[in-house]
């Protein structure tokens, strides 16, 4: 046990005094962080404006259910002006998306029953944006409608789960499994890379006490080191993405120890394989992506699985127990009581985990009986 | 290459030898790539409390010796023991008793001298309540006290030797391998370190260092075994193989380098030079040659080029002995 305590303070010793690999743990997730946090606050809500020109009870009602629509993840227009020259300056200045034109004779129409029309004029760059204001606009006539006691039909949803799921925090805990796995390869890769590429291997295997304080000794540093990256990922999460850090449980913690053993098996047999820090690097963002493509934003690769490979890799990822596992943190966040510990998804990873590490251990025997002069 | 002599085997046991290698083969097979053997029927016996000197060129086999001696390597043939164990079968209970100085220092550049040692220390398993007497204790041996506490990094290449072998000592082991331990290191520091070892077989404690240093052969190798392409070219103590290079060599000093580079270029044709300093040209006097004659025909050849300075004979040194046995310097 000395040994290991030995190994693990001696490596964080060093860290502290050369922290860059720490840092780097903790700026590549923030960077997708923050750069998801942006995405979303695009794709929630649209800045629009309203040429207002109807003046009437029935005009001012359209804008103002325009203004009250919204969903869990934010309002869905965010309403810059409703001057009519305004608007259409802003339109034509591209400060703006779309502009809703309430016409001049809007309540004349409503309160004579007559059909009536409201423009939307769109700057159709992008077909899914464009898809947004078109459906948000249909919505809100049909909303218009209901509240007046209109005869339009409305739709009846039927949910999975008891409450919708924000985007921030399906999103931000698919950015959690992926901030965990990359900063336990990455510390656990190079704290053991570092003992070839500083030629410092050799004297701690050739201890007496054997190859068990090695490995545990680099899992306990690496397993401080993540905590520290994954103190700034939480924060940065909660800071740029309203993530909710404090509804994190035990179902969590628990997910998270899981995908930490995991992650720490990569980086070890990586770190093994390749016995130099730096490509580490490139190589664990492309493997924790992965990761966070395939089981962590499950949903985005649904979106293209429309048949061919798309589909059957979609299809894995019902099978990959990171997936439920993200899953486990995501409900729990959530307040979804529904789901609870997943104990086979568990079981499964650390599975993985010990076949990684002892990958890692034989190879790690094989580098050092030919050693090339080491 | 001259074809390798071969020299009688050293006894095959005795009775107080702290390492017997016994006809160890070591070939490596890679795939895409024909077998390697490092190692060729490899035998010596190192007796307690001696220091034994592996001499050879780069590549010759040394440090895939010692892998095989601490048990890093299993050979593919031949019979090892080191401390009366089996490196392979009694890996662990050996480790306890060996201490290794790599080649490279295998030093945290980010920690103190004493970080440095207090972790091996606890790594390896000394009693805690011995730690610090123990770190004292090397660090003084080895002339490190007052730098303990300056990271290892700010340490100059002597000082970072003096400081691997302060870490071997830590463990207090019966046999200790040293891997070129003064490569790359000053004068200063080497005299330092050879006087350390030296000092650790008056205590009794077994060395085994692997050189291609002659000069360190020369100072430290009570035995000496010369190894070359993984096989034994000669072995003995310095008497023994220096008395092998029967007769003398004359050692002609330049005025100028290139003299001297002009003088070995027409001598080689007459007998194998070395070069022992810049601006100097050892050239052997072959045995069975008639001794005057020999000298009249050198002074004949030099006579054009000019620029000779002094004139010695000198007595043959391990140099001398792997050239003779190899037909090429060490360092070629």
């Amino acid at each position: 046990m000395r040994s290991i305590w030995a190994l693990a303070g001696k490596d964080l010793t060093v860290t502290r005094r050369s922290p860059t690999f720490l840092a780097i743990t903790v700026l590549v997730p923030l960077i997708f962080v923050g750069l998801y946090a942006l995405l979303v606050q695009v794709s929630a809500t649209s800045p629009v404006a309203i040429a207002q020109e109807g003046t009437g009870p029935h005009s001012q009602r359209m804008v103002q259910v325009l203004r009250d629509m919204s969903s869990v993840d934010g309002e869905f227009f965010e309403i810059r002006t409703t001057d009519p020259d305004e608007a259409r300056r802003m339109f034509d200045d591209g400060e703006i998306g779309a502009v809703l034109t309430i016409p001049a004779d809007f309540d004349q129409r409503v309160e004579a029953g007559r059909p009536v029309a409201v423009p939307l004029q769109v700057f159709n760059i992008n077909s899914d944006g464009t898809k947004n204001f078109q459906l948000r606009a249909e919505h809100a006539v049909r909303q218009f409608a209901a509240d007046g006691g209109g005869s339009l039909a409305t739709v009846k949803e039927t949910s999975a789960f008891s409450e919708d799921m924000r985007i921030t925090v399906y999103l931000g805990t698919g950015l959690l499994m992926f901030a965990i796995l990359y900063a336990s390869m990455v510390n656990t890769g190079t704290l053991v890379a570092r003992e070839w590429e500083e030629r410092t291997a050799k004297p701690l295997v050739l201890s007496p006490v054997g190859n068990a304080p090695f490995v545990l000794g680099k899992w306990l540093a690496a397993a401080v080191q993540t905590v520290v990256s994954m103190v700034g990922v939480l924060l940065g999460l909660a800071w740029l993405l309203d993530y909710p850090v404090s509804s994190l449980g035990w179902n969590s913690l628990l997910a998270m120890i899981v995908l930490f053993a995991y992650g720490a098996g990569f980086g070890a047999l990586i770190g093994v394989a390749l016995r130099k820090s730096l490509p580490m690097i490139p190589i664990c963002v492309v493997l924790a992506v992965t990761h966070f493509f395939v089981s962590g934003y499950e949903s985005y690769l649904r979106g293209f699985a429309h048949g061919g490979a798309v589909e059957g890799l979609w299809q894995a990822t019902h099978w990959a127990p990171m997936g439920l596992l993200t899953d486990q943190m995501r409900f729990e966040v959530s307040g979804l009581k529904t789901v609870s510990l997943d104990w086979s998804a568990m079981g499964w990873t650390l599975a993985a985990a010990a076949t990684l590490t002892t990958l890692a251990v034989v190879r790690m025997r094989r580098a050092l009986s030919f050693s090339q002069g080491q | 290459m001259n074809s390798v002599s071969t020299t009688p085997l050293p006894p095959a046991t005795l009775k107080d030898a702290a390492v017997e290698v016994k006809g160890v083969n070591v070939v490596f097979h890679r795939r895409g790539s024909e077998p390697y053997q490092a190692v060729t029927n490899l035998s010596f016996t190192i007796p307690q409390g001696t220091v034994f000197c592996l001499l050879g060129p780069n590549g010759s086999g040394k440090t895939t010796t010692i892998n095989v001696l601490n048990g890093l390597l299993r050979p593919t043939g031949g019979d090892v023991r080191v401390s009366g164990l089996d490196p392979t079968r009694d890996r662990r209970e050996l480790l306890r008793r060996i201490a290794l100085v790599p080649q490279e220092t295998a030093l945290y550049n980010e920690l103190t001298g004493a970080e440095n040692l207090e972790f091996h220390a606890k790594y390896y398993g000394v009693a805690p309540r011995e730690v610090r007497d123990r770190i004292a204790h090397v660090l003084e041996l080895v002339g490190l006290t007052d730098r303990a506490t300056h990271r290892t990094g700010t340490y100059s290449g002597g000082m970072q030797r003096r400081l691997a072998l302060a870490r071997a000592l830590l463990t207090d082991p019966e046999v200790l391998f040293l891997d070129e331990p003064t490569l790359g290191v000053d004068v200063q520091s080497r005299q330092a370190i050879w006087e350390r070892i030296e000092q650790l077989a008056d205590e009794g404690k077994t060395v085994l260092l692997t050189t291609n240093y002659m000069e360190e052969a020369d100072a430290l190798g009570r035995e000496v075994h010369i190894i070359d392409h993984g096989a034994t070219v000669a072995h003995g103590t310095q008497a023994e193989l220096k008395a092998m290079v029967q007769g003398s060599r004359v050692v002609l000093e330049f005025a100028a380098p290139e003299r001297a580079d002009r003088a070995r270029a027409v001598l080689d044709a007459v007998s194998p030079t070395t070069v022992p300093s810049e601006g100097s040209l050892s050239i052997a006097v072959p045995r069975g040659v008639e001794t005057v004659a020999f000298l009249r025909q050198v002074l004949d050849e030099i006579n054009a080029v000019g620029g000779v300075t002094g004139f010695r004979f000198s007595e043959p040194s391990l140099q001398d002995v792997f050239l003779h046995f190899t037909g090429r310097a060490l360092r070629d």
